[in-house]
């Protein structure tokens, strides 16, 4: 084994315990033990199957597929070297990041997996929970800790949802997957209103910490957006209210009909109902041993105090050419003066959206280690985020990122496109999604021409579960099978910030070759009725489906 | 999410296929009930045969060698059995797109 290095010290992650580590001994032991038999032949795969994927092992379509997560999308550069050491050791070189913001292995025999748990374990990680009808990964907002508009930092309360779900006894056999996002932000970069439970942390005229809950929101084959439960859940009281909205879930969801299980189908049956209910169990439960003190919310918000930032000036930047169109797109403003984010863009052009190879995460790691604290954020847009870098360094960290293939400036553009792996790699999937993001993304590879056009999210999913989050994109393609053959749909509208809104559906699908130049079409189309300065979203929204139907289809 | 796929009659040529237990690759029932991973050697049953077929790959299931067993309807051509569907047709060539970066291909 090699030997890890001690995380960065003032990377801001949670930092495993005694108890922790001594839970994932055993957890990893059981598992070895457990997979030791399969290969023994003492356990079928039936009997190997949900015990695998309570572990976050999938069989996909080539091999073995490991989902590692990386809770709230927060990663240091130690845990960042150490996936990039098992992408080399036990997979083909790469990782790639989803939209959940943890990282797949695509290639992982089951005979190395203990091996690859046990070096998760050295760096505080592992794979539990990453599939299997039990609450995942809670996902978070990338720039927390660093976004000047931020209200509330959302990782303490990821982190307190991260410790109350693992294992959680009732919770472990839901009648679906459950998937929780948090925001402490004005504005949504969690794609809020399609999640399980939404929840957007605030603060009160008092400065006291609470939360707006959503709930119901998911994409899949019954997108639907999620329904407000409560303005107000007080801080102390957020665990107690998360377990009513589980324990009605858990008690009255569809456990008969896989399409009908998601908590979604739940809430837009019941509507009112399913609030009702949810409030006679919240003020049935025992507030006092569900109550969350005061005390653990402070010694968590330890984990994540910021890091001791020196006291500089906001600075101009430089104005090498290629260095401005970098920093238009990937520098964000820093809530520290000084300071400034950058977005990673895990998008080159032509590239596999979310692909990171293990050169390019050693890269980031050492990036992150000298300029930004040692801290990486994984974004649910599938790039990464470095969210403490000082301003005068942002040159030597855009030289870095270019060396490393890492500085193609289209954040935010049509080639920074959410896909999942599709058809090449998924068991599940019905066409392909990454080669298809590869042929838009070469189509508009100018970025003059991307720039002109601003911004645009176009998000791919190779099947109906929609993994890639098509629905919610200003552009979204699904790929379906049509009797043996591709095909692809493709829906406008979609958005996946505080407007969220369900994409509609444009019209036929088309066949492999001949989505490009329909999504072509439809940028032609957008660019010949825009107004100055609008964007995709906004001239749809104005001239609805009918001028791009009409484009597509000769009809109206 | 799956869910099992409606039986119908067989009316072309079949091979069988499955993962492989250790690794997860995609392999094929060869002849002498081997589990290869070329196509090109895997026993291709008529479709009056396929029952038969499915029966000697369901050993390999119950050898605990190989996952998931199933036939895939194929086509000869230039001798070789070729799968009708698309997705099989991925699975026997592998992934569309680079599934390994240069660095690894020059490493191993």
């Amino acid at each position: 084994m090699n030997v890890v290095l001690a995380p960065p010290p003032h990377a801001r992650t949670y930092r495993y315990d005694a108890i922790d580590r001594e839970f994932l001994d055993e957890r990893i032991a059981e598992f070895t033990a457990q997979i030791e038999r399969r290969l023994r032949g003492e356990l079928t795969e039936d009997e190997f199957k949900p015990l695998r994927l309570m572990n976050g092992l999938y069989l996909q379509l080539h091999a073995y597929m490991y989902r590692i997560a990386i809770p709230y999308g927060v990663l240091n550069a130690t845990q960042l070297r150490q996936l990039a050491m098992i992408a080399r050791r036990w997979d083909r070189g790469f990782g790639h990041f989803t939209t959940r913001q943890n990282i797949q292995f695509n290639w992982t025999k089951l005979e190395d997996v203990p091996a690859m748990a046990r070096a998760l374990a050295d760096v505080d990680m592992h794979a539990i929970q990453t599939s299997g009808n039990c609450i995942r990964n809670t996902t978070t907002d990338e720039y927390a800790g660093a976004d000047p508009d931020e209200v509330v930092d959302p990782r303490i309360y990821a982190e307190i949802i991260r410790q109350w779900s693992t294992l959680h006894p009732e919770f472990n056999w839901l009648p679906r997957k459950f998937k929780i996002a948090i925001t402490g932000a004005a504005q949504d970069r969690v794609a809020m209103q399609v999640h399980d439970v939404g929840l957007v942390a605030r603060r009160d005229a008092a400065g006291a910490i609470g939360f707006e809950v959503w709930a119901g929101g998911g994409l899949g084959r019954t997108p639907l957006l999620a329904t407000k439960l409560r303005d107000w859940v007080a801080e102390d009281a957020l665990l107690a209210y998360l377990e009513a909205v589980l324990r009605v879930y858990n008690a009255e969801g569809d456990r008969a009909n896989i399409y009908r299980a998601r908590i979604k189908i739940l809430v837009r049956d019941q509507g009112e109902a399913y609030r009702d209910k949810v409030e006679a169990e919240f003020a049935r439960l025992d507030k006092t041993r569900y109550r969350l003190d005061p005390e653990v919310v402070a010694e968590i918000a330890q984990h994540f105090a910021p890091p001791p930032f020196a006291s500089l000036p906001d600075i101009a930047l430089p104005t090498d050419p290629d260095f401005a169109a970098w920093a238009r797109r990937s520098v964000r403003r820093h809530r520290q003066p000084g300071y400034a984010s950058v977005t990673i863009s895990l998008k080159p052009i032509g590239g596999i959206p979310g692909d990171a190879t293990a050169a390019q995460m050693e890269a980031v790691a050492a990036l992150a280690e000298r300029h930004s604290f040692g801290e990486i954020r994984v974004t649910h847009a599938q790039n990464l985020v470095l969210p403490h870098v000082r301003q005068e360094d942002l040159l030597a960290v855009f030289h870095g990122l270019k060396a490393a293939g890492l500085a193609t400036p289209n954040l935010g553009l049509i080639s920074d496109i959410i896909a999942c792996p599709g058809m090449d790699y998924c068991a599940l999937a019905t066409a392909r999604s990454i080669p298809v993001a590869q042929m838009i993304s070469e189509r508009f590879a100018s970025l003059e021409a991307q720039y002109d056009l601003g911004e645009l999210f176009l998000n791919i999913s190779g099947c109906i579960n929609a993994c890639g989050h098509h629905h919610v994109g200003h552009i979204g393609i699904l790929g379906v099978d049509k009797r043996g053959a591709e095909s692809y749909q493709i829906t406008l509208g979609g958005s996946a910030t505080e407007d969220a809104a369900i994409g509609e559906l444009v019209g036929p699908g088309f066949p492999y070759d001949q989505v490009t130049d329909a999504v072509e079409t439809i940028i032609r189309t957008h660019l010949a009725h825009r107004a100055p300065g609008e964007r995709f979203i906004d001239t749809y929204r104005r001239i609805g489906l009918a001028p791009f139907k009409e484009a597509l289809y000769g009809i109206a | 999410m799956s869910t099992p796929a409606k039986v119908r009659p067989v009316t072309a040529p079949t091979v069988f296929t499955a993962n492989r237990l250790r690794d997860g690759r995609v392999v094929w029932l060869a002849a002498g009930d081997a589990w290869v991973e070329e196509i090109s050697a895997a026993a291709v049953f008529a479709p009056e045969e396929a029952e038969a077929g499915l029966a000697r790959a369901k050993r390999g299931e119950a050898q605990q060698l190989v996952v998931g067993v199933y036939g895939v309807e194929v086509s000869i051509q230039a001798g070789k059995p070729v799968p009708t569907r698309f997705r099989e047709q991925l699975r026997m060539r592998g992934p569309s797109v680079d599934a390994e970066p240069a660095e690894y291909r020059l490493a191993s």
